[in-house]
């Protein structure tokens, strides 16, 4: 099932924005974690550890499940599908390996111990959606062996109801003016 | 003419969709397609980023703990664990 044009385009933009804005609480916490590790001022550690805290807990995790969430519908319900090219793929796997990053640490949090850590883990996660977003733009080709099928089978399929059905002019062909052969 | 004229203008339509379509996909010879150059290079890279992170981890990081004293930071208690657990004697 296919979604309409419009409808599509809303759930692009939504997976944008949420996407874009996952991407940017992860560097804003890397900034504070890093603020954290490096810092000799008690005050500003002490002050960093609350401000990550809730951006993990109100920004980060319910972004990366709502990036996960927008991306499986603009892909499952568009003529992308999920596993039909290698982008849409790679960048899925992405997704589900950058939040099961998140939640290792989100399990960690309490502990308040190592920062080193956090930067490591904010550092990763940054990469991997830098690379997912430069994936979105570029598109880059290369269709998977199940895409290769199915585009196989649908072809199969429309030539076998083209035989079927008598021939007649195509809508997109043009018709010959009268007069002219 | 009007059919010079009408080539050209199925020509540079269906130049423009080959332009406008975001992923090209290969005209279809009958057998499966190989895994893109750039997946299999992504997938070196992740592999070489893993094994590395797996390797500070077990050997380089464990090394420096137990060379400043389980502490890290050159033998003092980081600010953090100060901060979460109080001064504490080495």
């Amino acid at each position: 099932m296919n979604m309409t044009p419009r409808l599509r385009k809303v759930a692009l933009t939504v997976h944008v924005i949420i996407s874009v804005g996952w991407l940017g609480a992860v560097a804003g916490f890397l900034a504070l974690a890093i603020a954290s590790l490096v810092s000799s001022d008690i005050a500003t550690v002490g002050a960093a550890y609350p401000a990550m805290e809730l951006t993990v807990w109100w920004v980060i995790v319910p972004f990366a499940f709502a990036s996960l969430l927008t991306g499986l519908v603009s892909s499952l319900f568009t003529p992308w599908g999920l596993f039909r090219y290698w982008w849409v793929l790679v960048k899925f796997l992405i997704n589900v390996f950058a939040v099961i990053l998140l939640l290792e640490y989100v399990q960690s949090l309490n502990s308040m111990g190592d920062t080193g850590e956090a930067v490591a883990r904010a550092s990763g996660t940054l990469l991997l959606l830098l690379v997912a977003t430069t994936l979105s733009v570029y598109k880059p080709r290369g269709m998977t062996r199940y895409g290769w099928r199915k585009q196989h089978g649908q072809r199969a399929a429309s030539a076998v109801v083209d035989a079927a059905t008598p021939a007649r002019p195509r809508p997109s062909e043009p018709t010959p003016l009268p007069g002219s052969r | 003419m009007k059919k010079s004229l009408l080539q050209d203008a199925t020509k540079q339509g269906m130049h423009r969709a080959d332009s406008n379509s975001a992923t090209r996909v290969r005209p279809d010879r009958g057998s499966p397609p190989r895994v893109p150059r750039w997946v299999k290079v992504l997938a070196i890279i992740a592999l070489i980023l893993f094994l590395l992170f797996m390797i500070l981890r077990f050997t380089v990081i464990p090394y420096i703990h137990s060379l400043s004293g389980h502490t890290g930071f050159g033998g003092q208690t980081p600010l953090t664990s100060v901060i979460a657990y109080g001064e504490q004697p080495l």
